[in-house]
Formats: structure tokens, sequence, C-alpha cells
């Protein structure tokens, strides 16, 4: 009987510690969780200080909110072999989606670099006229004060661990940021074609 | 047997603080394989040498609570089912209360595995077995399988690591636990035991 | 405790029988509506047709477990201690999953077959939800962990008595020449071996199932899921046979009056089966070009063998043990002695499918039915028929009635003709798993639903009676 009790209590207390981590059995794993709480919290583009591949200074959220437009981002690093790489590409495909179908005043895409000791203004210039990009619809840029990465990469829910090899990884997401400068979604790589659709349609 | 009694406990204690360590935590927690398949055993083996220190009294108590060892191998499976957990993993390395509960529950799985085996038979510890071998394949397979990274801490080879090294020890584990049946260790006597 | 040595577990086994008598029942009846509706006699729509083909299939799987547990477990009694409380919670798993098996078909429209191979459970295309395809996967889990404290159990009580299951298999008797084990305890071994096995494979394969099911960014390795699926599922279909050729290893000798020996012979057949049952299933994936060559061969050439050495062993005892025997025939001893020539007639299409080149053309065609038809409905499905028979007779040989002899003449050759029209629709490349069947098929459809409604009547017949003699001394007492 006490041997019932005690095997109660346990399955009780295994079953409520798995639903609080695991948020209601709807997710298991950081990422996961990270994307959940972006879109339920929408938090706001932090005021930090950008600078982009031509040089120039600009505060994010400010920047954001006075461009008017859906912003999508990626964090990248220039030195990158593997993800960057596809997430570069699929950059290239949206950009030729955004002028094809005329979006370019209200979608612009921005990859930030969370490497700033290496990617300065010139090696994003280098990077961007590689990438083919538009200056008109993808901006590179990387943070002005290196100190300032962790609160940005912390709101955007990136990790980033260097690897053994001089090099880091990362996870690759798209983010989605409204012109109201809050965080709106999170979306895999590949997925971002139909969401595309649903933003700019809806709005 | 005093001497065991002894020993037992203090070899315990010495493994745990060693595992406390910040070094030694922040080395084998660094790499994931070497967090899941040797942190985690080692503080189960602590556990389990601590709890050599209880006295007859308590145990006699305990056992009032753990019939068959079944209350003390479902908390132990329980416990181990959740540090598998993808975001339970990374989150003992970015929390340390966390971290803390990490050192606190697999200690006790391993005290209550070592109150619970001795008197836990053969469909006890089937049942217990037939729950974690495959809970550990599942989640090695999923880190061998997943395109992307599931730990946000560790790195893909990490992942790659110790998904094979969670299968490999579960294969082992069953291969061992059904050959068991060919062999039994476990005599008669005991099994009649169990009966009544 | 002695008492129960005697009479092992009577109210489980008799309540095992009883549900499985009438499942076997609802089933078969979900059957001859699947063949109506091929043969366009029953209006029927496609997703109700899916939903009825996976209820049947999971269905039939699970009650021959149940069924086949229930021979083992009254048998294996006789000669090992087991507790009854673990036959009950077996019980309580099984209608607990049961539950949330057709809860999934029928409220959640699931309808991927039995099989649940993955991806598709997880993409329902509006027909049903991830709630769905998780009650389902989530019963057949617990069916298995009701199964697997069963099993757990027979190990025990097995080790108990013979020390191990080296012992219990019989392999101090292949060197000493004596001392061996009943043939009761050698197939239960076997049984409780691989099934053990085959339940913690498909405990890791549903898991990983259900885990994608909510996080489909988790993706699985679509041939090593399904080379899972088929070793769980095929290892677990194969040992219900095994479990269920107990009931003619005991009961047969009660006619004959002649014991059923165990020689060397039988117990290498077994213990070779434990191998073969465990590598036979690649003939399943022939047709997954993906699929390892050595797999292949190893599938064709098991698939040759492994049957051969338990089924010819006991085909031959089983004449030999009949020949000149004054064997006294009743309902259970006529339709122990069709099982056995059931089970036979069963292997030959089977072989002919485990052939690379053959299957690749017959594998999706009715010609697979037809086989694990005859296997099973002739084969399984008759033993279990025959052991409740006999413990409705409370295990004594009874009268043969005029009814009783029409009935099983009735059963045998509509269940024969059945599983032959399967396996001429196979051998016309009539496609297996398809709802909705051309005019030139219909036919074989038509006449395939007339001996379908002669089985199902007959089975009806025979089990509506001996349900009855299950529950009157019940009642009584």
């Amino acid at each position: 009987m006490r041997t019932a009790a005690a095997s109660v209590i346990f399955l009780v207390l295994g079953i409520w510690a798995t639903c609080a981590i695991t948020g209601g059995f709807e997710l298991l794993t950081t990422e996961q969780a990270r994307r959940l709480d972006i879109s339920r919290k929408q938090p706001a583009v932090p005021e930090i200080r950008l600078i982009d591949q031509s040089g120039q200074a600009f505060h994010f959220g400010a920047w954001v909110r006075e461009e008017n437009k859906f912003l999508i981002v990626d964090f990248i690093y220039t030195n990158c072999q593997s993800l960057c790489r596809a997430l570069g590409s699929e950059f290239q495909q949206l950009q030729q989606r955004i002028v094809e179908r005329g979006l370019q005043s209200r979608v612009h895409l921005l990859s930030v670099s969370f490497d700033p000791a290496h990617d300065n203004p010139a090696v994003l210039q280098q990077y961007a006229g590689h990438m083919q990009a538009m200056p008109d619809v993808w901006t590179f840029a990387t943070v002005g004060d290196a100190r300032e990465l962790d609160a940005l990469l912390r709101t955007f829910g990136v990790t980033v661990i260097p690897d053994r090899m001089g090099g880091f990884q990362h996870n690759a997401a798209l983010i989605w940021v409204a012109p109201s400068g809050k965080l709106v979604r999170v979306t895999d790589f590949d997925s971002s074609d139909s969401l595309l659709d649903e933003l700019t349609g809806s709005n | 047997m005093n001497g065991t009694r002894k020993a037992g406990p203090r070899a315990g204690l010495i493994l745990l603080l060693v595992l406390a360590i910040p070094a030694v935590r922040s080395m084998m927690e660094g790499d994931m394989a070497l967090h899941m398949l040797l942190q985690f055993p080692l503080l189960l083996l602590a556990g389990w040498l601590l709890t050599q220190g209880l006295t007859e009294q308590t145990r006699a108590e305990l056992r009032k609570w753990n019939h068959a060892g079944i209350a003390g191998l479902l908390m132990a499976s329980l416990v181990l089912m959740f540090w598998m957990i993808p975001r339970a993993l990374d989150m003992a390395l970015s929390d340390s209360t966390v971290e803390l509960l990490k050192f606190i529950t697999l200690l006790m799985a391993g005290a209550t595995l070592e109150l619970s085996w001795q008197s836990a038979g053969l469909i006890v510890r089937g049942f217990f077995l037939g729950n974690v071998l495959p809970m550990m394949m599942v989640v090695g397979w999923l880190y061998v399988e997943a395109p992307v990274r599931i730990c946000s801490a560790y790195l893909t080879d990490d992942q790659l690591r110790a998904g094979s090294g969670l299968l490999a020890l579960a294969i082992a584990g069953s291969v061992v636990w059904l050959l068991a049946f060919f062999c039994p260790p476990i005599r008669s006597k005991e099994i009649h035991d169990e009966n009544q | 405790m002695n008492m129960q040595k005697e009479m092992p577990a009577v109210g489980a086994v008799k309540v095992y029988a009883a549900i499985s008598g009438v499942v076997i029942l609802l089933m078969m009846v979900f059957g001859l509506v699947m063949r109506m509706t091929q043969g366009q006699m029953l209006p029927i729509e496609p997703n109700v047709f899916y939903q009825l083909m996976t209820a049947h299939g999971i269905g039939m799987v699970a009650i021959a477990g149940l069924g086949g547990s229930a021979v083992m477990w009254h048998f294996l009694g006789k000669y090992v201690n087991l507790r009854a409380g673990f036959a009950w919670a077996n019980l309580a798993f099984f209608l607990t999953g049961v539950v949330l098996v057709l809860g999934g078909i029928f409220l959640g429209g699931f309808a991927a077959a039995w099989t649940f191979l993955y991806p598709l459970p997880a993409n329902g295309m509006g027909q049903w939800g991830k709630h769905a395809a998780a009650a389902y996967m989530g019963g057949v889990l617990l069916v298995g962990v009701g199964m697997l404290l069963f099993y757990l159990e027979s190990a025990r009580a097995i080790i108990q008595k013979y020390g191990s299951f080296a012992r219990a298999l019989g392999w101090h008797f292949l060197k000493s020449g004596q001392d061996a084990p009943p043939a009761t305890v050698i197939a239960s071994t076997v049984v409780t071996l691989i099934n053990i096995i085959a339940i913690l494979i498909g405990a890791v394969i549903l898991t990983m199932m259900l885990v994608n099911l909510y996080v489909p960014e988790i993706a699985i390795h679509p041939l090593l899921a399904k080379n899972l699926i088929f070793l769980f599922g095929h290892v677990f279909i194969n040992s219900t046979i095994y479990m269920a050729v107990i009931a003619v290893y005991e009961i047969l000798p009660k006619y004959t009056g002649r014991p059923w020996n165990v020689y060397k012979p039988f117990v290498w057949a077994w213990s070779a089966t434990c191998l073969m049952v465990l590598t036979v299933y690649p003939h399943h994936l022939l047709m997954d070009y993906a699929q390892p060559l050595w797999m292949h061969i190893m599938g064709q050439i098991v698939s040759y063998t492994s049957s051969l050495p338990v089924l010819a062993l006991t085909l031959t005892a089983t004449l030999g043990s009949i020949y000149r025997s004054n064997i006294k025939w009743d309902l259970t001893s006529a339709l122990l002695v069709l099982s056995i020539f059931g089970w036979s007639a069963g292997v030959i299409p089977a072989v002919i499918d485990g052939t690379i080149a053959v299957n690749q053309v017959m594998h999706n065609t009715l010609w697979v039915p037809g086989h694990f038809h005859l296997y099973l409905l002739l084969g399984c499905v008759t033993m279990i028929l025959a052991f409740t028979n006999w413990i409705a007779n409370k295990e004594k040989a009874a009268g043969f009635s005029g009814l009783e002899k029409s009935m099983l003449w009735v059963f045998a050759i509509s269940a024969f003709a059945y599983a032959l029209m399967f396996l001429l629709s196979g051998q016309a490349s009539v496609p297996r798993r398809w709802a909705v069947h051309l005019p030139e098929w219909l036919a074989y459809s038509q006449i395939a639903s007339l001996f379908a409604a002669g089985v199902v009547i007959s089975a009806m017949a025979i089990i509506v009676r001996a349900m009855g003699g299950i529950i009157r001394p019940a009642r009584q007492a």
C-alpha cells in the first residue's frame, strides 16, 4: 500500500516535471522553446547600434520602425563554410522573389554577423558582393560594440558556440520582425516562402 | 561487512566531491558524450555508494515504502528519462538551480537503485530495464538522426557521439539482460522468495 | 498454491478465451464488409474502408496474441507456477490499449493500416490528425506493455522451475538425452524470448514515431523504421501461432492416447526457430531497393527455412499420432487437425512470395493476404477455436453432433476457398489494400464475399456454442 502511494507520488512528480520542461508535452528542445517563446512574447528589437556594410551606423530598433517594412533576419559569420551558406542561398532566393513580386517597399532582408572582430564593414561589403546582394533589399551588418552582442543574440534566441576549428556553430533560423519592431515568428530556413505570402498578403 | 559499510560511503563522498569540483564539472559537461555517458553514471554510482552507509533500521523503514523495489526503480527510471530530454540537458548547463537538481536527483536515483535492486525480482527489474533501455535507444537514435542540433549547447559532432554511445550502451544492456535468462545470476531461492 | 497448480488461472483463461471469440467474430465481420465493399455490394466510403482495414489488421493481430496467450498460459501453468495477477494485469493494459486504438481509428479517423508505416501516420492529409495517430500508436504501445509483463512472469516462472532458459529449451537434453522439458515449456520459452525482444523493438519504434509526430523536425530514417516495424510485427504475429500450437501438443494426445514425446530434432527445431523468426522479416522489404542486398538474400533463405523445422516436425508428429490411433473425433480434435493442415498449406504461398523474383511482382497483390489468411485463419484462429471449444467442454472429449460436423465442414471449406480467392486474385495481379476495385476484379471479390459469409456463419455457430459452455458453469458456481 505504502509502495503504491510512493509510486504514485513519484509518478505524479515525474509527469509534472516532464510537463514543465516540455511546455506541456509540446516541445523537446531548447530551440523549440525559444521559438514558442518568441512567437508568444513578441519581444521588441533592442536599441543596439549596428554598422552596415557601407560603414554607416544606425540604431536597430529605430531603424526598423523608420523603414516600416517586414524584416527577415538571419545570423551569420563570413568565414562560415556550412550553415551560413544554406542561409545565404535561402536569402538569395528570397531576394529574387521579393524583386520579382515588387515587394521591396514591404520586405527587407538583414544578415547580422556575430563575429565583429573579423567581419568589419569592408569584409561585409565584399561578402555582400559575393552574394550578389542588392543594397535596397538586403543589408549586412554587425554590432558596433562587441559587448552588446550578447543582448542582441539573447533577444533573437541565437546561441553561438565556437567549434574546435576556429569557426562557430549556431542555430540556423530566420527571425521575422514586424514593422512595429517586434519579433513575431521564427522559422526554419526552408519554409519561408509560404510565410512570405502570409505576412505580405495579410498586411 | 563493516568494512564495506564504511568504505562504500566514503568512496561515494569522495566521488561526489570530485564530480562537484567546478573544473571537473565544466570539463565533463563541456562534452555531451562525457556529460551523459560518464557524469550521469558516476553520479548514480556515488548515490549507490553513499547509500551503503545507511543503517539496517533505516533500510527496514524504507523497505515498507518500497515493496519489491517497485517505487525505487520507478523513481530511478523517471529520473533517467527526464535527464535524457534534450531541453533538460540544455537547462542543466544554463541554469545553476537546474544543475543542482540534476545532481540531487541523479544521486537519489543511484540511492534508490541500491535500495531496490536486490529486493526487485526478475519482473520488476525486467520492467525497469524494459522501460529504460528502449528509452535510451530512442534518445540515442534521436541524437544520431537529428538533422539539426537538438541541444543548443553542444556541437553536432558531440551529439552524434553521445547518441551512438547511448545506442551502444542500450543494445549491450539488452543483450546482457537477455543472456541472463540463459544463465541466471538470480538463484532460484530468491525468485522463490519473491513469490511469498 | 496446490489448487492453482491443478486449475491454473481458470478465470483469466476463460475471460481471455471469451474475449478472443467475440473479437475474432467481429473482425471476421469487418473482413466480410471489406470484401463486399470491394465487390461493390456495399456502399462503404473508401475512408471508412481503410479504417476497417486498419481495425481488422490490428484487431486480428492483437486477438491472435491474446488467444495464443490464453493457450500458453493455460498449459504452461500446468508445469510452472504462474501468478494469475499478471494475466489480469495484461488484460487491463490490453483493454485500455484497445480503447485507445479503436478511438484513434473510428473517432479520430486513423487509417494508416495496422503496420503504421513511417511516415504515413504523421501525414493524415485531413483524414486524421496527429492526436488520432498518437492514440493509435499509444494504444499499441500499451498492449505491448501488458504483454511484456505477461512474458516477464512466464520467464520468471520458467527460470524458477527449470533454472534457466537453456534448460527450458532442452539444450542439456541434446547432450545427455535425459530429462527433456515438455513440448509446452519449450514452445513457451521460445515465444517468451522472441516476444520480449519484439516488444522492446516495438517500443523503440513506436516511441520514436510518437516523438516525430509532435516534433516533426526530428525525422526518422524511413528504411530503418520499416525494418524495425516489420521485425516487431512479424515476430509478434509469428509467435501467436507458436503459442496456439501448444493446444495441439497438449490436447491432441488426450484424443489419440499417445503422449507428445520430445525428441532431439524437436529441440533443435525450436531453438533454431528462435533465431530464424528474428531474421525472416526482410522478406517484407524485398521491394525496397535501398535495403542492403545481403538482407534480401537472408530474407529469401530464411523464408524458405524458417517455418519448416517446427512445422514439419509438428505435421509429421501429428500424422504419426493420428495414424491408426483410434482417435476420437469431436469438434475440438477435428479443428486441431484442420489447423495443422491450414498452417502447412499457408507456408506454401509464403515460400513462393519469399522468392525475390516473385516477390517483386506479387508482394503488393492479394497473394500475400492469401498466404496469411491460410496461415492465420486456418492455422492460428482454428487452433484458438479448438482451444475455446476444449475448455468449453470442461477439457474432455465430447460428442460430435450433426450440426457441429456440418459447421466444421462449412468452416473448413469456406475458409479454404476464401483464402484461395485471395491467391487467385493475387495471381491475376489484383492489388492489395485497395478500397475500390476495377470492374474486371469484381467477380473475385464477390465470390470471396460469399465464402467470407460462410466463414462468419460457421465461426459464429462454433463460437456461440463454445461461449455457452464457458459462461454457464461460471454462472452456476
